[in-house]
């Protein structure tokens, strides 16, 4: 029965593969597999976006709390809207929080931290939910930006 | 005279040599034709040739009334699936036995259960006199043994026409007079149409029941065997005996002379 | 000059024509609906064959590589106070270039020519012949499997390679230089993505397939049927296969990255 030994390999290396592939997803690209991946998309509009790309985290305090979707141009005002993909665990983010483009270090990655703002039912603000828009936002430390104001004495 | 195979005006060449120029042959049906002819005439290419293995540049070749060059891929196919060839190697698929060699074409084109396919497999071993060798791989097989299982391969799907390549090279007397009465065998108690592309003259002038005689790429002479050697063309004659010399002289004719390249 | 220009143009001509021939070869073979009865044990025969056979050579290629990696990364990062980019540096590299790259490399090596040398010795030995003859066609008999083999194979051959050459990279770093283990997997994760990094991977590895793949059977199929003819071609299958990855792997990382 010689074919039913080389079935019996192949099936181990297609399974090997498998198992490999899951491997390198969880171990390795840190894929996490949580267990509601659903979303809600919220909207963020800044005056300069830097290199912030798709797929950059979204931060509260430091801990991961969704990715950026998309980067769109707002066709009017010629401003970056940018959408943002927030896990929907996290349900109690007040509208009054602020968005800023964050750089890792000196010069790694650029992200989005947010800072919570207040909650008061009272004056109107209200929980996050799909399709809001912040209106606080902190655009993008531009480097060249900062030098020349560095270089040629602030104007404002 | 009725005609399985009708080949007309054929003309073929490759890589720039003519191999055939304006051949027309007939081979009749249910009959033994012998193609003789010195080598490197391209006796082998007329076997592809009918097979469609290889296009001619001009000329027909009718099999059963059929065009084979004019048809598409999947009637080709089929049609093949009444002819069949043996190989001058035996062309043995080397990493199945001999009974999995004959059962090959009964798999891919029947849908016959494998009990069934067992019983003809044997039928066809028995009928080349190789039973015993079933088990057999192809490396293990002799050189006539392996001619003998080929053959049982070929005739595993009955087909209409068998082509034998050469069936007699390298064979000792004894497999030679083997494989004459297996032909002739096969051809009387089957009714299969045979040719028989060789140049073993003797062997098959028993058996043949038509004879062509190629060179230069047409038919040099033709007839009942009988015809043949009674022939008083020169060519046919040396050709017949073997004689080493005649028309055809025993150099090979250069462009230039050979006391000019000296 | 005339003469050269000539040469050239026949020479153009020659590989355009071949180039051709193979295009038919691989449409013929694949065009049409599989019988899976058939096919399928066919199939699985040749998967043992180009990528079973090939496990030991890929996993200990991918070993070595990755601790190579690890300890020249190691020593070269030591200098910046930056060791703990060690995963990251390890995972990227093999992950986007060395992975798929080399496990096409060696599968040219390995199995391409492997498959030349078979086509070529059942093209010599009459058997493709006799195949055709008997009205089964050798490209779906011999080519079409051989080709998904490769397919198939070939993805699964590089994810082992990235694995074992990351654990190669951890076994050099963190077993013997001593840095963290923890320190080495969040690197990796934090930097490593599996959108931008893993899919282009196995697009590669698909791409190199084909390529691969292709080659080898074409050249096995279209050799002189004699030994000095198979021999050439499956010289011709490792040269080409070789150029055809490096080549695509520049087109490829010019268009992901």
């Amino acid at each position: 029965m010689k074919y039913v030994k080389t079935e019996i390999m192949v099936g181990m290396f297609m399974l090997a593969g498998i198992v490999a592939a899951v491997v390198l997803c969880l171990k390795v690209a840190g894929l996490v597999m949580s267990e509601d991946s659903s979303t809600y998309t919220v909207m963020a509009r800044f005056d300069n976006i830097g290199s912030l790309k798709i797929r950059a985290p979204i931060k509260i305090g430091g801990v991961l709390i969704g990715r950026v979707e998309k980067i769109d141009l707002d066709k009017d005002t010629l401003t970056p809207v940018v959408h943002m993909a927030i896990e929907s665990r996290f349900n109690t983010i007040s509208s009054e929080s602020k968005a800023s483009i964050l750089t890792a270090g000196l010069i790694g990655e650029q992200y989005i931290g947010i800072t919570p703002g207040f909650y008061d039912e009272d004056l109107g603000t209200t929980y996050l939910k799909q399709g809001d828009t912040l209106k606080d936002t902190g655009s993008a430390m531009v480097l060249e930006d900062l030098i020349s104001k560095f270089a040629f004495g602030a104007k404002e | 005279m009725d005609s399985l195979i009708k080949i007309e005006h054929l003309w073929f060449s490759y890589e720039g040599r003519q191999i055939y120029r304006d051949l027309s042959l007939t081979i009749p049906k249910g009959k033994i034709t012998a193609i003789l002819g010195p080598s490197g005439t391209g006796k082998t290419t007329l076997l592809r040739l009918i097979g469609a293995q290889l296009y001619p540049q001009q000329g027909k070749v009718w099999f059963d009334n059929v065009d084979v060059h004019a048809l598409n891929r999947h009637a080709l196919y089929k049609l093949r699936q009444r002819m069949s060839m043996l190989f001058q190697s035996g062309a043995l698929f080397q990493d199945l036995t001999v009974f999995d060699n004959v059962a090959f074409p009964l798999r891919e084109h029947t849908h016959l259960p494998e009990d069934l396919i067992a019983t003809v497999v044997r039928m066809k071993l028995e009928a080349v006199g190789m039973r015993a060798a079933e088990d057999l791989l192809p490396a293990e097989l002799s050189g006539g043994m392996s001619r003998r299982a080929a053959l049982a391969r070929s005739i595993a799907l009955d087909p209409d026409l068998v082509m034998y390549d050469e069936p007699f090279v390298g064979q000792d007397p004894i497999t030679k007079g083997v494989l004459v009465k297996l032909i002739a065998d096969l051809n009387s108690s089957l009714g299969i149409t045979s040719v028989v592309v060789t140049h073993d003259v003797k062997e098959i002038l028993e058996i043949a029941d038509y004879v062509y005689i190629l060179a230069e790429g047409t038919v040099l002479g033709h007839g009942t065997p009988e015809e043949i050697e009674r022939s008083s063309d020169e060519r046919v004659i040396q050709f017949i005996h073997g004689d080493f010399d005649g028309p055809y002289a025993f150099h090979l004719q250069g462009t230039g002379s050979y006391l000019e390249a000296l | 000059m005339y003469e050269f220009l000539g040469a050239l143009g026949r020479y153009g001509l020659k590989k355009l024509a071949s180039l051709g021939r193979s295009t038919v070869m691989l449409v013929n073979a694949l065009w049409g609906v599989p019988k899976p009865g058939k096919h399928f044990p066919l199939l699985v025969q040749e998967i043992y064959f180009v990528g079973v056979q090939s496990i030991i050579i890929i996993l200990v290629s991918g070993l070595f590589i990755g601790m190579v990696l690890g300890l020249q990364g190691y020593n070269i990062l030591k200098d910046f106070m930056a060791t703990g980019s060690l995963g990251t540096l390890v995972a990227l590299a093999i992950l986007r270039e060395l992975g798929p790259v080399v496990t096409a490399l060696l599968y040219a090596g390995r199995a391409g020519s492997a498959l030349t040398a078979e086509i070529g010795q059942l093209k010599a030995s009459e058997q493709i012949s006799a195949m055709e003859m008997m009205a089964v066609d050798p490209l779906r008999r011999i080519i079409a499997p051989r080709f998904w083999a490769g397919f198939i194979s070939m993805p699964i051959l590089s994810i082992l390679f990235c694995i074992v050459g990351i654990y190669g990279g951890k076994f050099v770093g963190v077993d013997w230089l001593g840095l963290d283990d923890g320190i080495y997997w969040s690197g990796m994760q934090n930097s490593v993505d599996v959108i931008t990094d893993f899919y282009p991977m196995l697009v590669k590895s698909l791409v190199f397939a084909v390529a691969c793949t292709w080659i080898a059977l074409f050249n096995g199929y279209d050799c002189k049927p004699t030994s000095a003819g198979i021999s050439a071609a499956t010289t011709a299958t490792v040269v080409q296969s070789s150029l055809a990855v490096l080549g695509l792997d520049f087109v490829l990382t010019a268009l992901f990255f």
